[in-house]
């Protein structure tokens, strides 16, 4: 009799090689899964970090001057979200450039608790950047919220409705001066502004200070938009003699095309005035006095008010200066 | 006495060799297939992933009329780290548009001033354009768009 001898590996052949499927289908599925899983954590965190944003939301509300009122000292911001910020860049829009004004995390503890509020200084009583009315400030959080204000209304305030002129207030006419932000600074005889110098608070000036340009800031409170050309003026009158001259700055047009500057109603803008005639080809500065004097200052304008039906209707407004410059 | 003698005695041996041998063989193309399919699909999870979490914002743009370059400031607000590889100007009245590849444009910290190519988290850009190949006409609305290596971008809109 033939003894018939079972192959007790046969089994063990099929479970190795299954188990070796099994494994690599295991390991294959893992990989794949990690890399969904993986994706699918990178999806909460970025939802996580665009609910953050929408809690976020931050004001600028004051900013503070130095006493000659040229310099930004400090700027508040108040957290009115619902998450702690943290603040990472100032920057400033004027005319010309937007510059960044630096980053507050690199020299202060910039976080700002919700319902609450952060005063940004510069270290060592150096200033945040110098105070132009017109120019627009921009802070932005490290989650890149933003808040923008112009610096002239976040000091003299928001613009209101046009109102029905007020006899009883010191006006006369469609521009309302800001007494607070009255400057010169020294330019060339061409009326390039010398860039070592800065514009310096107007109610005292050096005599002898050579070509200078005057800066003032107005709000157009009419509800029509105006624009002013070349002929409107900044004149100063000596009280008394020597000097007996009176001299006449003429506008610094912002449009060097038609010669104009346009005033939004509502808007405050600074005007710049720094010829000795009416600008032209060639023309030339005007120079301060020589002499020390007191003077009177009237500032005149000439243009056109644009109608709300598109038509221009002419305008004309002379603002005497309530208080003298003096030139010491 | 009787000797038994298994003739079949090796025979499973060279039957489990011989099967494995062919599972191998028939499973080397399977292999190759798979951990491509696999190493494909979860490079395309983890690419996918960087870019949900890449996220970037232009905070400001400097650019005025009368000027030929352009200052931009990009904020990395994700969680990857990102480079910059695109800067797209666009003029809205003509819709003429000037594209800048990374040879054309320096990025800087905008605190130090230094060179950087990348930036993290919270981090700032400054990415300076110094031939526009046009000079900006003041009043005139220009739209910039900033993308980085991933194609993760953002638009912004500047009055010149």
């Amino acid at each position: 009799m033939k003894r018939v001898l079972r192959d007790p590996h046969g089994i063990s052949t099929v479970v190795i090689a299954s188990a070796f499927f099994l494994i690599l289908t295991f390991s294959t599925l893992f990989l794949l899964l990690s890399g969904f899983f993986g994706y699918n954590m990178s999806l909460n965190e970025q939802m996580r970090i665009e609910q953050e944003r929408a809690q976020e939301k931050i004001i600028l509300t004051q900013l503070g001057l130095n006493e000659n009122a040229t310099f930004i000292t400090f700027l508040r911001v108040n957290n009115t979200g619902t998450i702690q910020v943290r603040i990472r860049a100032i920057y400033e829009t004027n005319s010309t450039m937007t510059v960044f004004l630096g980053d507050p995390s690199t020299y202060m503890d910039a976080y700002i608790q919700p319902n609450d509020d952060l005063i940004i200084k510069r270290p060592e009583g150096s200033y945040i950047t110098r105070f132009q009315p017109s120019a627009k400030l921009t802070l932005v959080t490290e989650r890149g919220t933003k808040t923008s204000d112009f610096e002239g209304i976040v000091i003299y305030g928001p613009s209101k409705p046009p109102q029905p002129y007020d006899p009883t207030k010191y006006y006369i006419g469609p521009l309302e001066l800001m007494f607070t932000a009255f400057y010169y600074q020294r330019t060339s005889q061409d009326g390039v502004l010398d860039p070592s110098d800065h514009w310096h608070p107007g109610w005292n000036i050096t005599r002898s200070y050579g070509y200078v340009a005057w800066n003032i800031t107005v709000r157009n409170i009419d509800d029509r938009n105006i624009t002013i050309n070349r002929f409107s003026s900044f004149t100063i009158v000596p009280n008394e003699s020597p000097p007996s001259d009176e001299r006449t700055w003429y506008l610094e047009p912002v449009n060097q095309t038609t010669l104009t500057q346009f005033l939004a109603t509502g808007q405050i803008e600074y005007i710049v005035y720094k010829w000795s005639v009416p600008t032209a080809s060639g023309v030339k500065a005007q120079q301060i006095y020589s002499v020390p004097t007191r003077c009177l200052v009237f500032l005149t304008f000439y243009g056109l008010f644009h109608e709300k039906d598109g038509r221009t209707t002419t305008y004309a407004q002379t603002i005497p200066f309530e208080a003298a410059i003096t030139v010491i | 006495m009787r000797t038994l003698v298994n003739s079949k005695g090796l025979s499973p041996i060279f039957a489990a060799l011989i099967m494995l041998g062919i599972v191998t063989v028939l499973f080397i193309p399977i292999f190759v297939w798979s951990t491509g399919l696999t190493t494909g699909t979860q490079s395309f999870w983890e690419r996918s992933g960087l870019i949900a979490t890449e996220r970037v914002v232009i905070e400001e743009v400097n650019l005025k009329g009368g000027s030929s370059d352009c200052t931009i400031y990009v904020r990395n607000i994700g969680k990857t780290s990102i480079v910059v590889a695109d800067v797209f100007v666009s003029d809205e009245f003509s819709g003429a548009s000037y594209q800048y590849k990374t040879s054309q444009f320096a990025t800087r910290d905008p605190v130090t001033n230094n060179p950087v190519s990348s930036i993290v988290q919270g981090e700032l850009l400054k990415v300076y354009v110094e031939n526009l190949g046009f000079t900006a006409t003041q009043g005139r609305t220009y739209v910039v768009k900033v993308f980085t290596e991933r194609g993760v971008g953002d638009i912004y809109q500047v009055k010149a």
